[in-house]
């Protein structure tokens, strides 16, 4: 509602701006177009990178110099940071990422930024760029057309640019033209009073054009026409630092905490550097005029002179904010603090993870943890067991044997509340998530999809042994209810067996070989109940239709049992190990698992 | 080095099926290592052990890790046929 009345109220004031001044539309026209410039830039390289960014931001994570280069790299080609902040945080959300990590590669992109002031103050407003952008948008066009994906992402990256250059001609036009009839620096103002109101000006003005790049832009060109005064546009220049974190808060609104926390830090570093460049005006003007001095820019250079205060108080803040990023990190965690997630709602299937391979990855393999976890909820209370003795040192058989009484638990009701709502949520994220140029992520993607699926047919087991283990607790024959305390003591056994590895997926050695003996105990458990069953009935202490029951029952603790380790293969498992794809080689398959249990002595 | 020599590097340098055998049959090595020398305590753990129930499950064991040691050794030695043929 909100936001439609700010857009009717935008339109409104735009359509009268535009009846009333030919030059206020040749400002907005530029802005608008710089800004379509920058999507296509965006566009140009997502495209064209095909994953190199995320490959990059994988092996980066170990050093700081590198997170901030990074971040300084990728700013400076893609002339935005919106892209890097949106690929970050669902690198984040993702747990891919630390925040540390994180907020490194944030201040990088911060810094980043800085470049296209030096770009416009000391290319574009000193030589005819719009003479080049029309060459350059055929070019991009031309390429744009073609079938090449590469060359597309090019076109898209020469579109960009042509669409940049243009953008800043017409602002610039438009502000050379608007001195004829009003001039704005009438109005300038000094002292605190002027830092404040234009640095609030910068805060509004970054809001609403949602880019800092192109606010700048405006506050060089109208510089360059001499419509602000120097010490204005360098109040204005630190409300853009102020402004551009907005982007990164809405970016983090589709996130979790953990892209709310990224979120909070950019907050915290933008508004600290201003703090400190508002505090410190005098003395950055100061160095400015210096350094302008060292490398021989014109005193009344006025635009270079902002870029190069723009950097500056950037880099301090870099350089004083540095050493806190560890601590920063660390208050932020306490600050924002993770809500317990819902057990019956999705917790990691963020909109945000479904943008990049990696993350959506790891989201769909964390949902399917906390379904799992759903599960051996389910199976535990169904079994008359609880966490807090199934998960402990204790012998399961004693476990077993102190909890007798098996409750009414509504299986049907529970499915319902802790399964099938995720279960649905994890199958449609999964089919949401198309990614054409890395087959490898889609091949996991597939393998998630088919441990989901044993989890349901585990559960579809439980079910179907429910009412058998409930008649068993209420049995008054003894070997039946023995038999039948067996199989809760061997699920159990397994769920324990199963969260070690769910704990210690990262340190277990060969962990893909280490469930081979797990099935083997299952097969050969299994071969021993069906012994048990025949040996009861021959002795008639059991009658032939519960020992069939029994037998039938074996089963279902079989396929629950294998679908569980089958899930777990693929959920628990470090995939990215080296030793992964060898270990898959060397299993035992199901008729070699047999052989073994069978020629193992008794 | 003779250039025939030189040429086989050259072209298993830039046959990415070859690399990955290459990678594959050091991986295995690896893995058999390890194997091995689980197999070498499992089967110490046996021996001192005392618990009959346990000493199944010891056993079971022993015999797993037989078993993929051999089917490891079969799959070494096909990828290093590859490479002869």
């Amino acid at each position: 509602m909100i936001r439609n009345s700010f857009l009717a109220l935008t339109v409104l004031l735009l359509s009268y701006g535009f009846w009333l001044s030919a030059d206020f539309k040749s400002i907005v026209a530029g802005i608008s177009i710089f800004l379509f410039g920058m999507m296509s830039l965006q566009q140009g390289f997502k495209s064209f990178t095909g994953g190199v960014l995320e490959k990059v931001l994988r092996t980066i994570t170990d050093s700081l110099i590198k997170r901030l280069c990074f971040g300084i790299i990728t700013t400076t080609m893609m002339q935005s940071s919106s892209l890097l902040s949106v690929l970050v945080i669902s690198f984040i959300s993702a747990g891919l990422l630390d925040l540390a990590a994180g907020i490194g590669i944030i201040f990088g992109a911060n810094l980043g930024t800085t470049t296209g002031a030096w770009l416009v103050a000391g290319f574009g407003l000193k030589v005819k760029i719009s003479a080049y952008a029309l060459p350059i948008l055929v070019f991009g066009v031309l390429f744009i057309i073609q079938k090449s994906k590469n060359l597309q992402g090019l076109g898209y990256i020469l579109t960009g640019i042509g669409f940049l250059f243009l953008g800043i001609h017409y602002m610039k036009e438009g502000f050379d033209a608007f001195k004829d009839t009003i001039s704005l620096s009438d109005y300038a103002m000094t002292g605190f009073y002027g830092l404040f109101v234009f640095s609030a000006l910068g805060v509004l003005t970054t809001v609403v054009i949602q880019s800092s790049g192109a606010a700048m832009v405006l506050i060089i060109t109208a510089l360059a026409a001499g419509q602000i005064s120097y010490e204005n546009s360098l109040a204005l220049a630190i409300g853009t630092n102020i402004g551009t974190t907005m982007t990164a808060i809405l970016g983090s609104l589709s996130a979790n905490i953990k892209g709310k926390r990224l979120a909070g830090a950019h907050l915290v570093f933008n508004l600290f550097t201003s703090i400190i460049a508002i505090i410190f005006l005098r003395q950055f003007m100061w160095a400015v005029d210096w350094f302008c001095n060292i490398v021989d820019i014109a005193a009344d250079d006025y635009t270079l002179k902002l870029a190069t205060f723009h950097t500056l108080f950037n880099v301090v803040g870099i350089v004083l904010m540095l050493p806190f990023v560890n601590p920063l990190a660390r208050v932020l965690e306490l600050l924002l603090v993770d809500k317990a997630g819902a057990v019956d709602k999705p917790n990691f299937l963020m909109d945000s993870a479904l943008e990049y391979p990696d993350t959506a990855v790891e989201a769909v393999r964390s949902e399917t943890e906390h379904l799992y976890d759903n599960v051996v909820h389910i199976i535990l209370k169904t079994m008359g067991l609880h966490r807090r003795d199934v998960f402990t040192d204790q012998q399961m058989s004693a476990i077993v044997e102190q909890y007798q009484k098996l409750p009414d638990y509504d299986l049907d009701d529970a499915y319902k509340r802790n399964f099938k709502g995720i279960y649905s949520a994890i199958i449609h994220f999964i089919s949401q998530a198309r990614f054409t140029w890395e087959m490898q992520q889609s091949g996991r993607l597939y393998w998630l999809r088919e441990a989901n699926l044993k989890l349901a047919e585990s559960l579809k087991g439980v079910k179907h042994l429910q009412k058998n283990l409930q008649k068993s607790s209420l049995s008054q024959n003894f070997y039946l209810k023995q038999e039948y305390d067996k199989v809760r003591c061997q699920i159990a056994t397994l769920l324990r067996e199963l969260e070690l590895f769910k704990s210690e997926n990262t340190i277990s050695e060969l962990p893909l070989l280490s469930q081979d003996m797990l099935k083997a105990q299952l097969k050969e458990q299994n071969q021993q109940m069906m012994e048990n069953i025949e040996v009861l009935i021959r002795e008639n202490k059991i009658s032939a239709e519960m020992g069939t029951s029994l037998m039938n029952d074996s089963a279902y603790v079989y396929d629950i049992q294998s679908n569980l380790i089958s899930m777990a293969a693929t959920v628990f498992i470090n995939q990215s190990a080296d030793s992964t794809d060898v270990e898959r080689e060397m299993m035992l398959s199901d008729s070699e698992l047999s052989e073994v249990v069978e020629s193992s002595p008794e | 080095m003779n250039k025939i020599k030189l040429l086989s590097k050259l072209q298993s340098f830039f046959d990415a099926d070859e690399r990955k055998r290459v990678q594959s049959v050091d991986e295995i090595r690896v893995v058999l290592n390890k194997l091995k020398n689980k197999l070498l305590q499992t089967k110490k753990s046996y021996s001192l052990c005392t618990n009959e129930a346990f000493k199944k499950a010891l056993q079971l064991e022993i015999d797993v890790i037989t078993a993929q040691i051999e089917k490891g050794e079969r799959y070494l030695e096909e990828l290093v046929t590859k490479n002869d043929k």
